[in-house]
């Protein structure tokens, strides 16, 4: 069965097509949610947010186009809302020696991935930056199918991929020479 | 005159140019000290990029978010509000307790109306003594609000409402708004916990927002308790 099949179930309240529909891209959502938003436990609350907006809003998949993209769509949808919501929340009186601009300071995600420095990096780019390298690079994705996901047009997609990949990039060696710096003053 | 081609660039540097027009394609780069510099980014960030691992779920985050998602969807085909009837008695415990008289303003059937009646009732003429609505058929209706039942439902007491409450602040669970039956309760504050509980029996929303939390009725959002820490 198709995920449009699936999906037009889901739509008729059908348990078991969603199940299948889960089965077949939790994986992916999560993914991007991590990518997104950095550290495991709030890319499982986003994961968790997409599939209920999936199972709740499932008539709304027109089948006009695949089930992918539009999933894509809800998953970049959900964690925009969860990063404005983490922005919301550090307008609040932060905590003594907490920087609000590391990106690692919430936790979670240094101690459990490899390659900490290009997570670091991803996760300094502008929002807008990083879900287009997140599509793109990432998860593979063409132009035209990140466009829909993120509901602007093809030439914007592109243009935010290769500003952020040169933003991206500066980070990297930024990060790579204040790591080098560090050693050299240890050494 | 030397046209800086970010999209030849890239495509350069995904590997999707052929093999000799990339040759050719990159002496021409080497000449521009702006190409170059495109060309050595696009590089080195699609390379550390391709170097991630892909991210996948463990088995107790997978089990934990299959649990969650279960959770809040309601797979039985049971109209909710026929569980709800013998929560009457415990529902009007609580107006004892806490003296709250707009609880049973509306007395009779929209006091105790579940979360999802107003919909079932645009939807069918069903009625408090003559269901029809099936819970599949209220699944699929647009902005259906939390499609919770018993299992979806986390039952508390009165007792142990203080420590749900501290619980839900503490999780700072993201609160999808669309989801929020009474969001005009909160305007201008900021929502930091929202959960359907059923509490004494009774299904309520409890909004947590700054200081307090309010325990609301989702049908008339009437604010049934206040709960100050
Ligand atoms: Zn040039």
């Amino acid at each position: 069965m198709t995920d449009r099949d699936l999906a037009v179930r889901v739509a008729e309240g059908d348990a078991d097509a969603f199940d299948e529909l889960m089965r077949r891209h939790e994986d992916r959502v999560f993914a991007i949610c991590l990518r997104m938003l950095g550290d495991r436990q709030a890319a499982l609350d986003a994961t968790q947010d997409t599939w209920l907006t999936v199972f709740r809003k499932a008539d709304r998949f027109s089948g006009a186009s695949a089930f992918t993209t539009w999933l894509h769509r809800v998953t970049v949808n959900t964690c925009y809302d969860h990063l404005r919501k983490r922005k919301r929340r550090r307008t609040d009186p932060l905590p003594e020696g907490f920087d609000p601009d590391d990106p690692g300071a919430e936790g979670g995600f240094a101690s459990v991935e490899l390659r900490p420095d290009v997570e670091s990096a991803l996760l300094r780019l502008p929002d807008d930056f990083r879900a287009a390298v997140v599509l793109v690079d990432l998860q593979d994705l063409s132009l035209h199918d990140a466009a829909e996901a993120l509901g602007v047009p093809t030439g914007t997609v592109k243009s935010r991929l290769f500003r952020g990949r040169r933003l991206l990039a500066k980070e990297l060696r930024n990060l790579r020479e204040g790591s080098e710096h560090q050693k050299d003053e240890h050494a | 005159m030397h046209r800086h081609d970010e999209d030849r660039i890239a495509a350069l540097a995904e590997g999707h140019l052929p093999v000799e027009e990339a040759a050719a394609f990159e002496a021409e780069v080497a000449s521009c000290p702006t190409c170059t510099e495109i060309l050595s980014d696009f590089r080195l960030a699609i390379d550390a990029l391709s170097g991630l691992p892909e991210p996948r779920l463990t088995d107790l985050e997978r089990a934990g978010l299959h649990r969650q998602v279960r959770r809040h969807i309601t797979l039985t085909k049971r109209p909710r509000w026929v569980r709800l009837v013998p929560a009457f008695a415990a529902a009007a415990a609580l107006v004892a307790v806490f003296g709250v008289a707009s609880m049973l303003q509306n007395q009779g059937g929209e006091t105790f109306q579940p979360i999802g009646a107003r919909l079932e009732q645009a939807d069918t003429t069903a009625t408090a003594a003559a269901p029809t609505t099936t819970a599949a058929a209220s699944m699929g209706a647009p902005a259906a609000p939390e499609m919770a039942t018993d299992q979806a439902m986390p039952a508390i007491t009165q007792d142990e409402l203080p420590e749900f409450v501290a619980t839900l602040r503490a999780q700072e669970k993201s609160v999808d708004r669309n989801d929020v039956s009474c969001l005009s309760l909160v305007e201008g504050r900021s929502l930091i916990a929202a959960e359907s509980v059923l509490l004494g029996g009774r299904p309520v929303e409890i909004l947590v927002i700054d200081e307090e939390a309010l325990v609301v009725d989702p049908t008339s959002c009437d604010v049934l308790i206040s709960v100050r820490p």
